[in-house]
């Protein structure tokens, strides 16, 4: 489709419906004054009245540049107040209407609820009981979910559901006797020291897999050409190895001419390389990549066991398949890697992460058109491989988790389209084999995994409509006639263990609200915390006679934070909320009993939460500076980093990028210690990706890249940050579609050397001889930084 | 439209343009267009429509065609804007010594040349912008709906031209990317 018909729809959205948008809601709600009032007086060049603004927040503003800041304490007062409640029917609106959602009395939960006095957003979330249903002999109740039919589900089999599931495929490992083995440590000792930088995972001991890799000794960087595998030899990087990258198209001169794709004008053909991310462990390399095949491309002559199988999918019109890989490699001998297995699952990479030996895979499939039958297996159930072994998943190891009426199941994904979450638990010693294979149906949303639990989570927007009798229901009416809609956001928790490569699931719950990125959960002795927005949007439509181009009709979003503690079954044992209301959570971190959460609109106060007493989480105070951040990180002792913006305060844009250090050593009074500006770098990759920045409190080092260029800071208590160096990088950017090639860098400390590693090169600086530039590696020209295939499609050939 | 209908017609009947026609007849629209360049803020979209309108006062009896009466208004807007962003003091702080020069980032077209299908669809339009942020809204009213290309609206924000156009490229980038994930759209082969 070409820019016309968006300009179209957009014409339409802005000329017909304006009051629907919300950028323009302040403007509608004043024209409902206006357009009376000016009937009467058109000539008044100036609007005759205006709606007061809200009462500003009395909050101290910071002031730009000095270095020490004047913190205004909030306590929350009201928290303060022990008030004892219990909640049936929270919404007067009904908005759910045919469903209970109720909140367990306090005997039943074990804890009171404080309750803040001020605003809806104050009482407790909604929550739901959710019943959980596995997929039945012939995976019947898969095909009804997916079918989004109401048919009777097979009730029989739930309660072996939450029991240790057998386990009878023959491609699983019954569990070897020296698991014993399986120690803490992610990464071996396979020579080298142990003074060297690790990825920056969220959890300790919990590994999460990255573009670059280190033992101390070796470094395995992946770029759109292969996987390179250098020796670090004391800052006189060499090259030992390579492994070559795997391409979705084949993208040889001979391909291109057969005619087999379309061209870009604008941009020339892009190779779309599959490996992305990997994770080392002892002698064990793990390569992830994730592809697409055609559907009836699967495994060994499209056959389960004896049986044949038809994907079913290419009837449909839809006969692609996403598919995600592990593939095993030997590395005791890293110049030469030995790839012993590989192992593939349904559904496009979502996450993974290794504990010990044991790596947890996890992927998502959307099902794009309907399964031709309840007989075509191959269109809806899960399949793995093993090599080019295929096996269906056991049906008792699907799980479908329903609604509390048991009537269907929960909507936990933000697509219209449904779809099934994968967890696969694999060993990766010996040749690597599948443990445990699961699969949740739904749960597209953030991840966050503990040394002992994994917790999937699936937001949805909750929509009701109201006919004009004032109750929101969820029976659909069409924008002309409906009186007004309101949606919510939810989100839908379920927690497995982990266990030596078996995943179980256990619990699952439905909170009001929607979650920013994984650090705004965090598992602590026992206990859930989570940050959530809870966010309501109510739009009444205008009535006949003030429809004038649109105008007339109001609207109201509710907005704030709140922090909830969740015991071991996901029952809510306390929460704070009504933080920052009419603000978003822009990052969070949690720090043992304390959590710092970043909230934005037009300045960025910082919450820190005591969340001692899991029961009764109190905000102790609140920093309100310019700009925000978008990552928070824990710095020696009493300190915590930020990464994020700079914002004009007057028109709200946001600028550069800032680094700012703050003083947490008194929770009651943050302060913001030190604060700098990079003025030539507008973006940086940690906004979004954690991994990308270093930190070593240690040595005073912070390092990260932003736009294109790669900046080594220093900071001290004394002098603040510095910039010690700055690398810029020349990029060929072709620019194809919606997504464009980045080249991400990374770095990383072994011993006293700092190399610097893009998908081209490799570069060592001497720490101790005033960061000279020690040596260096060339590894493939013009590389870039491999982006997964995402669900929809990564980037591609565009006619 | 409904209201240049109606210029047409109010224009014709009494051929010629006073004051008062002109403003029941775009006000609205212009404050519309105002409003989406201050970014929602109202007092700042006060102030600029009364410089507007007082440009408007003073210098309509100068144009003599009806047919341009709507561009000159747009002209005037996006003037005053500018001159209203220009007067403030935008001042960049740093405390890091080494200022490299802009990363050459290769030129590409500003605008964009594929959508995926979803986003012809109105409803889903609405709901994907309305989860945009502000800035990301605006930059798609004013480049796609008002027209205005990014350098302009660099200008009129007194911010900086790659930013602008970075965070246009990442907005579109989201939309788009949103719409597919909506709908499932498949990439495309031959």
């Amino acid at each position: 489709m070409n820019e016309e018909k968006f300009k179209r729809a957009l014409r339409e959205a802005v000329e017909t419906r304006s009051a629907e948008l919300d950028f323009f809601a302040d403007l509608t709600a004043g024209e409902q004054a206006q357009v009376y009032a000016e009937a009467a007086a058109p000539m008044d060049g100036g609007d005759a009245q205006q709606t007061p603004a809200p009462a500003p927040v009395p909050v101290t503003r910071q002031k730009k540049g000095s270095r020490t800041k004047r913190v205004y304490s909030i306590i929350a007062v009201a928290c303060a107040a022990l008030l004892l409640v219990t909640f049936v029917g929270l919404d007067p609106a009904n908005l759910f209407a045919g469903r209970t959602s109720q909140l367990d009395s306090s005997s039943e939960t074990g804890g009171t609820t404080q309750v803040t006095s001020s605003g809806t957003q104050a009482q407790p979330p909604k929550t739901e009981e959710l019943k959980i249903v596995n997929a039945g002999n012939g995976y019947e109740n898969l095909y009804d979910a997916v079918l989004g039919g109401n048919t009777s589900y097979d009730y029989s089999e739930t309660s072996d559901v939450l029991n240790e599931a057998v386990i009878p495929s023959a491609t699983l490992d019954s569990g070897s006797a020296d698991s014993a083995e399986s120690a803490a440590d992610g990464l071996g000792s396979a020579g080298g020291t142990e003074d060297y930088t690790k990825t920056n995972n969220q959890t300790e001991g919990v590994e999460e897999a990255d573009i670059v890799k280190t033992d101390g000794k070796y470094i395995y960087t992946l770029s759109s050409e292969e996987l390179s595998i250098v020796e670090a030899k004391n800052g006189k990087p060499v090259k030992i190895a390579s492994i070559p990258q795997e391409y979705l198209y084949d993208t040889t001169e001979e391909a291109i001419a057969a005619g087999n794709y379309s061209y870009n004008s604008y941009a020339n053909f892009v190779k779309q390389p599959l490996i992305f991310e990997m994770f080392i462990t002892g002698d064990r390399l793990v390569l992830l990549s994730a592809g697409m095949r055609e559907a009836d491309t699967l495994g060994d002559e499209n056959k389960v066991g004896d049986v044949v199988i038809d994907s079913g999918l290419s009837d449909s019109g839809s006969a692609h398949k996403y598919y995600t890989r592990a593939d095993i490699y030997d590395i005791s001998n890293p110049a030469k890697p030995v790839k012993l297995n590989s192992l593939t699952q349904d559904g496009s990479y979502e996450n993974a992460r290794m504990i010990g030996d044991y790596l947890y895979l996890i992927s998502y499939n959307y099902y794009y058109s309907y399964p031709s039958s309840e007989k075509d297996l191959a269109s809806f159930v899960p399949l793995f491989q093993v090599n080019d072994v295929n096996s269906f998943i056991d049906p008792d190891d699907v799980y479908i988790i329903m609604d509390e009426a048991g009537e269907e199941p929960i909507t936990c994904t933000t697509s219209y389209n449904s779809g099934y979450t994968v967890i696969t638990g694999i060993d990766t010693r010996k040749d690597g084999s599948y443990v445990s294979q699961k699969a949740v149906y739904g749960f597209d949303g953030e991840i966050y995994a503990s040394l002992e639990n994994l917790y999937l989570t699936g937001a949805s927007t909750e929509y009701g409509y109201d006919d004009g009798s004032g109750v929101y229901s969820k029976e659909y009416i069409d924008y002309s006639t409906r009186a007004g809609y309101r949606y919510e956001w939810f989100t839908a928790f379920a927690k497995l263990t982990l266990k030596d490569g078996k995943v179980t699931l256990v619990s699952s719950k439905r909170l009001e609200g929607y979650l920013h990125d994984q650090f705004s959960i965090d598992e602590y002795e026992g206990v859930l915390r989570v940050a959530m927005t809870r966010y309501s949007y109510t739009y009444r439509s205008p009535s006949a006679l003030r429809d004038l181009a649109g105008y007339g009709g109001s609207s109201e979003l509710v907005q704030s934070t709140a922090v909830y503690t969740l015991d071991e079954d996901l029952n809510l044992l306390g929460m704070v909320g009504d933080i920052a209301p009419d603000e978003e959570i822009y990052s969070c971190r949690f720090m043992g009993e304390t959590a710092y959460v970043v909230t934005f609109r037009n300045t960025d106060p910082l919450f820190s939460i005591d969340l001692s007493d899991p029961a009764s989480p109190v905000v102790m105070g609140a920093l309100e500076i310019p700009g925000f951040s978008d990552y928070l990180h824990p710095y020696g002792e009493g300190l915590l980093l930020g990464v994020g913006h700079d914002v004009d305060e007057d028109s709200g844009w946001v600028k550069s990028v800032k680094l700012s250090m703050f003083d947490i050593s008194d929770p009651f009074n943050v302060l913001e210690a030190d604060t700098s500006i990079i003025s030539d770098a507008s973006y940086t990759q940690v906004s979004e990706n954690h991994k990308s920045i270093l930190v070593d409190a240690a040595r005073g080092i912070i390092a990260f890249p932003a736009d294109n260029a790669y900046y080594i800071c220093s900071y001290d208590e004394e002098d603040g940050f510095s910039l010690v160096k700055k690398l810029s990088v020349d990029t060929d950017y072709k620019y194809n579609y919606s997504v464009y090639p980045t080249v991400e860098m990374r770095g990383i400390i072994i011993g006293d050397y700092f190399y610097v590693i893009s998908p081209n090169t490799i570069v060592a600086f001497d720490m101790e001889d005033d960061w000279a530039q020690a040596g260096s590696a060339e590894l493939s020209e013009g590389a870039w930084t491999p982006m997964q295939i995402s669900r929809y499609g990564g980037y591609y050939v565009v006619e | 439209m409904a209201h240049a209908d109606r210029a047409q017609e109010e224009f014709g009947a009494y051929g010629r343009m006073d004051f008062e026609t002109v403003y029941n007849t775009y006000h609205e629209e212009l404050k519309r267009f105002i409003y989406t360049i201050a970014r929602c803020d109202r007092e700042m979209t006060e102030d600029i429509s009364q410089n507007v309108w007082q440009n408007v006062f003073q210098y309509l009896s100068g144009l003599k065609n009806p047919e341009a009466v709507r561009g000159w208004l747009y002209t005037i807007a996006r003037n005053e804007a500018k001159r209203y962003f220009t007067k403030r003091d935008v001042r960049l702080f740093t405390d890091v010594s080494e200022l490299g020069a802009d990363p050459g980032l290769e030129p590409a077209d500003e605008g964009e040349s594929h959508f995926p299908d979803a986003l012809a669809n109105t409803d889903l339009l609405i709901k994907l912008l309305n989860r945009l942020s502000k800035s990301e809204q605006q930059l798609v009213l004013l480049y796609y709906y008002y027209d205005v290309g990014l350098t302009e609206i660099a200008d009129m924000n007194g911010a900086n031209y790659n930013t602008v156009k970075s965070t246009f490229r990442r907005t579109m980038a989201k939309l788009k990317k949103a719409a597919e994930e909506m709908t499932g759209d498949e990439p495309l082969r031959n």
